[in-house]
């Protein structure tokens, strides 16, 4: 389960190039394709602590949020005041030119991931200590305490939302934007996936997998719990924030409640690709977010009004009939028909 | 800041929080009792508790509106001139949404809930919340979007110079509410039942091995705990109002009694739910509604870490 | 709540006269445990409990059960803070200090119910417990180096669970996690260990090996023991001074040989008042 096989290094090259061509092959699934990357990334990173670590959280949706205002913010401050921008609304009176677009866009980039990170710093160190359902619903409330709050913030649009810049007018079309966001998606899938399976093999990821199973234990050897905890949560929180500042420019605008600290949809998706694949295996979340996301787009026009409905049944049935996964469910019936043939030890992995 | 001086100083502004907080406090106490009950009891924390109030209001709401206009097509007689009598027919709607509540519960737990019962919590919590988000929008679907209460027709009182309101039907509320908790209370401690609840909240394989059918008293259990919550929606729908996606706000107050007062305690969950209701009409007062729900929800996450602070000077954990 | 009706040191004049016990002088002692009390509640789990240990030294603690050893050991270890009462381990007072940071002083415990890290494999529990103060952050973040995966297998080959490497360590037997508990304790090279019943649950015929391991650990590893024990043979065979507990007390402090015949102290097993 922890070394990275020959099959895995296929496997992931052979994704990466599908990757790299997908758009040029699905010219107008771009954007759809661009999700489908950015779900793969949050689903993975919920599972640095979801599965690996075992502290389940329902608040990594707070990064989410917290990065995308970021970055729609730090992209508008520099050149305009961000009270006129918010006071405009969704009518834009202010236009970026392509050296202000691109300079603020980085630069929001960039805050999206330091917001996310100085979050999962704060929260971590009050609320990684404590466990099981107190951890969980205590994230919970966050995800919800701090949507309130965001969308009480006059600045940034309080309820109203706010509105990213739009791609510099003339500056190539509308297919290279896509293109520009996909490949970002794609860029950070690629690093999220070798950072991650890259730290499952080391001994940070070993400990994380000693704190699901033994927190205690872990703490009796002398291990210093908290720092593993914290790193994984800023880990997670690295990558979702920049996923929550993508998906702000994909969408392109922030509703507070509905978009950015969205708990029933983003928020619980996250956890829920991740069980559907397979919680705490490598290439888990990865199925999970592809095989959600392509049901999402390819049934969820039929559940028109009942989405949520369709949802929550879903997560029942995942968690009531396959509480380990798509992986888990097949490796199960490996098992059981290997250990029929012979006593030898079978479990060499997981 | 004004707002905050001007609460302190102006004493029908303290006295209207204290009353609607008593208010609210009683129904909040409520709920939470039930999810104290499913939680020590089961294991499970149902994070659909708050939709279940909901829903509860919203049966509370269409049996009233299905039996007025059909008594008052009935020849007046003395029974429909009785249960015409403002304020009759929304208290006996109480029961109505109650029973309803109790078989849609006893309904759920036989197909879904028994499941997983003996699972771990993250199984639990995640799979009621895929109800809880199902629940949303199905009531959204078949009760309309907008936002309903019950109309009791029944007066309002007016204290200190008419600066106090004081609607009957929360006093109403507040005295009904008593008088359930007393009667939960009365039942766990002597009815048969009542004793194999407990028995297997203690410790479930003691009491199956002497013979408890663990899986009725589940069932039971946690037909009970929506029963409660239909009480308490029906109540909510008649004081505040009702919309398919204001539940969770009702699951976490509970929530928070709940670790508030530790399980099993009622004086104590009834005197969190009263601190909590007084503290969030005072918040209301200086903040403003708007940011209501930030502020409950901050509370949870404040009485959280400040709990978990003051267990670790002993060492532990909240877990 | 239970007066009794020995005081510890009723049997001092027999047991003096019999042997050498070695009576602790503080000086050298590695731990030296205090008058600990530690109540739960109303419970008194201990009372003004004392006990030194030796660097070097193999003590055993016995008792009925409920007399409080565990509850001494997690006092010991820092589980939880005790009400009253000292606790010196290695010259240093230890009675504030977090289990973590106790641990990284190298007072080590194993557990009566087994803890290893269930879903992973025996050499994958070994690899995470290296002493935590020498660890630096780069190793933290790198694959185990080729001298902990030596290191981790020579402890699994000690131990005799060199075959069940690779198994998850939750598919091992409750007496095969005990021995994999005492390999992952052994690898954060500990000065001291406290064992909580190393011998339960461990098939019979195995026993004399592990009572030679645990001779071996403390020989060659240089490591102290203070072992909570119920099997009086594997108290005869490996203690050199026994500890008898009862409701919370220490009751005598002894020589195998004189434990044995020790009137309180089977009367405390027995019953007897």
């Amino acid at each position: 389960m922890r070394d990275f096989t020959k099959n895995d290094i296929r496997l992931f090259i052979a994704l990466c190039s599908l990757g790299l061509v997908a758009p040029i092959l699905f010219p107008a699934y771009i954007n759809q394709l661009s999700f489908a990357w950015i779900f793969v990334v949050i689903a993975l990173s919920w599972d640095m602590q979801g599965g690996h670590m075992g502290y389940n959280s329902f608040g990594n949706i707070v990064f989410f949020g917290v990065g995308m205002y970021a970055a729609a913010s730090f992209q508008i401050l520099p050149f305009f005041s961000l009270g006129d921008w918010t006071e405009a609304g969704g009518v834009q009176t202010f236009e970026h030119s392509v050296s202000q677009y691109f300079s603020g866009y980085a630069l929001g980039i960039l805050f999206a991931a330091i917001a996310a990170v100085a979050t999962a710093f704060i929260f971590g160190n009050l609320i990684l200590k404590m466990r099981g359902h107190y951890f969980a619903i205590c994230t919970l409330a966050l995800g919800v305490a701090i949507g309130e709050v965001f969308a009480s913030i006059e600045i940034l649009g309080a309820g109203q939302g706010l509105s990213l810049a739009v791609w510099p007018r003339g500056f190539l079309d509308d297919t290279y934007r896509r293109l520009f966001f996909y490949y970002q998606g794609f860029l950070l899938f690629v690093l999220c996936f070798l950072s991650i399976s890259y730290i499952i093999r080391t001994r940070f990821g070993m400990t994380l997998n000693a704190i699901r199973d033994g927190e205690d234990k872990a703490e009796s050897m002398g291990l210093n719990t908290n720092f593993y905890k914290i790193s994984s949560w800023i880990l997670s929180a690295f990558f979702i924030g920049l996923c929550g500042a993508l998906v702000g420019h994909l969408v392109g605008f922030i509703d507070p409640i509905d978009v950015a600290f969205s708990g029933a949809t983003y928020g619980i998706w996250m956890i829920i690709m991740a069980i559907i694949g397979g919680k705490g295996r490598l290439w888990g979340p990865v199925i999970g977010a592809l095989f959600f996301h392509a049901f999402n787009e390819i049934f969820w026009t039929y559940f028109l009004g009942w989405q949520r409905v369709a949802l929550g049944l879903i997560i029942v049935i995942i968690v009531v009939f396959f509480p380990e996964g798509i992986l888990g469910f097949f490796q199960v019936r490996k098992k059981s028909s290997v250990s029929a043939l012979s006593t030898q030890p079978q479990q060499q992995k997981k | 800041m004004d707002s905050i001086i001007q609460f302190f100083t102006t004493p029908s502004f303290l006295m209207q929080a204290l009353i609607n907080g008593m208010v609210i406090g009683a129904l909040f106490s409520l709920a939470a009792y039930g999810l104290a009950l499913v939680w020590g009891v089961m294991n499970i924390i149902n994070v659909a508790q708050g939709d279940f109030v909901i829903l509860g209001g919203y049966v509370a709401f269409y049996a009233l509106g299905i039996s007025t206009p059909f008594l008052e097509a009935l020849q007046p007689n003395f029974f429909s001139r009785i249960l015409l009598t403002p304020g009759i027919l929304p208290l006996l709607s109480i029961p109505i949404a109650s029973s309803i509540l109790f078989v849609f519960g006893y309904l759920l737990y036989k197909v879904i809930i028994y499941r997983i019962v003996s699972r771990d919590l993250f199984t639990s919590l995640l799979a009621t919340f895929g109800i809880s988000l199902a629940l949303q929008q199905l009531m959204n679907l078949s009760f309309g979007a907008d936002v309903q209460f019950i109309n009791t027709g029944l007066p309002t009182l007016f204290f200190m110079d008419d600066l106090v309101a004081l609607p009957v039907v929360r006093l109403f509320s507040l005295i009904l509410a008593s008088i359930l908790s007393v009667f939960i209370v009365i039942f766990l401690k002597k009815s048969k039942m009542g004793l194999a609840i407990r028995a297997v909240s203690q410790n479930a394989r003691a009491a199956a091995l002497i013979g408890v059918n663990t899986d009725r008293v589940y069932a039971f259990t946690f037909a009970l705990n929506t029963a409660i919550c239909g009480a308490c929606g029906a109540l909510v729908g008649m004081i505040f109002n009702l919309h398919p996606y204001i539940g969770t706000p009702y699951t976490v107050r509970s929530f928070m009694i709940v670790i508030f007062a530790g399980l099993g305690n009622l004086p104590a969950v009834i005197l969190s739910a009263l601190g909590l209701g007084v503290f969030e009409e005072s918040a209301d007062f200086m903040f403003g509604a708007e940011l209501r729900l930030a502020f409950v929800f901050s509370l949870l996450v404040f009485v959280l870490v400040f709990r978990n602070w003051r267990l670790s000077k002993k060492r532990e954990y909240l877990k | 709540m239970h007066p009794h009706p020995h005081p510890p040191n009723s049997n001092k004049n027999t047991s003096q006269t019999l042997a050498k016990p070695k009576l602790a002088s503080s000086s050298q002692a590695l731990l030296q445990v205090q008058k600990v009390t530690k109540t739960f509640g109303g419970v008194v789990a201990n009372k003004e409990v004392s006990l030194t240990v030796q660097s070097g030294e193999i003590v055993a603690i016995i008792g009925p059960n409920g007399s409080g050893k565990t509850s001494l050991f997690n006092s010991i270890v820092g589980s939880y803070p005790i009400d009253s009462g000292s606790i010196v381990f290695n010259g240093e007072e230890i009675s504030s200090l977090s289990i973590r940071q106790i641990a990284l002083r190298k007072l080590l415990r194993t557990f009566q119910t087994t803890q290893v890290y269930t879903r992973m494999t025996a050499l994958e529990n070994l690899y995470i417990s290296l002493p935590q103060n020498t660890v630096s952050l780069r190793s933290i973040f790198s694959v185990p180096s080729k001298g902990t995966k030596d290191k981790a297998a020579g402890l699994l080959e000690f131990i005799g669970l060199y075959d069940k490497r690779e198994f998850l360590a939750g598919d091992l037997s409750f007496g095969q996690q005990k021995l994999l508990e005492l390999a992952m304790s052994l690898m954060c090279e500990p000065k001291m260990l406290l064992l909580d019943e190393p011998t339960a649950g461990i098939n019979p015929t195995l026993i004399n090996g592990l009572i030679d391991r645990l001779k071996t650990i403390r020989k060659e590893f240089g490591v102290t023991l203070l072992v909570i024990e119920h099997n009086m043979r594997v108290v005869m065979n490996l203690a050199e001074r026994i500890y008898c507990l009862a409701h919370g007390q220490v009751l005598v402090e002894d020589t195998p040989e004189n434990i044995q015949n020790n009137k309180i102290v089977i009367e405390a097993y027995l019953g007897a008042q």
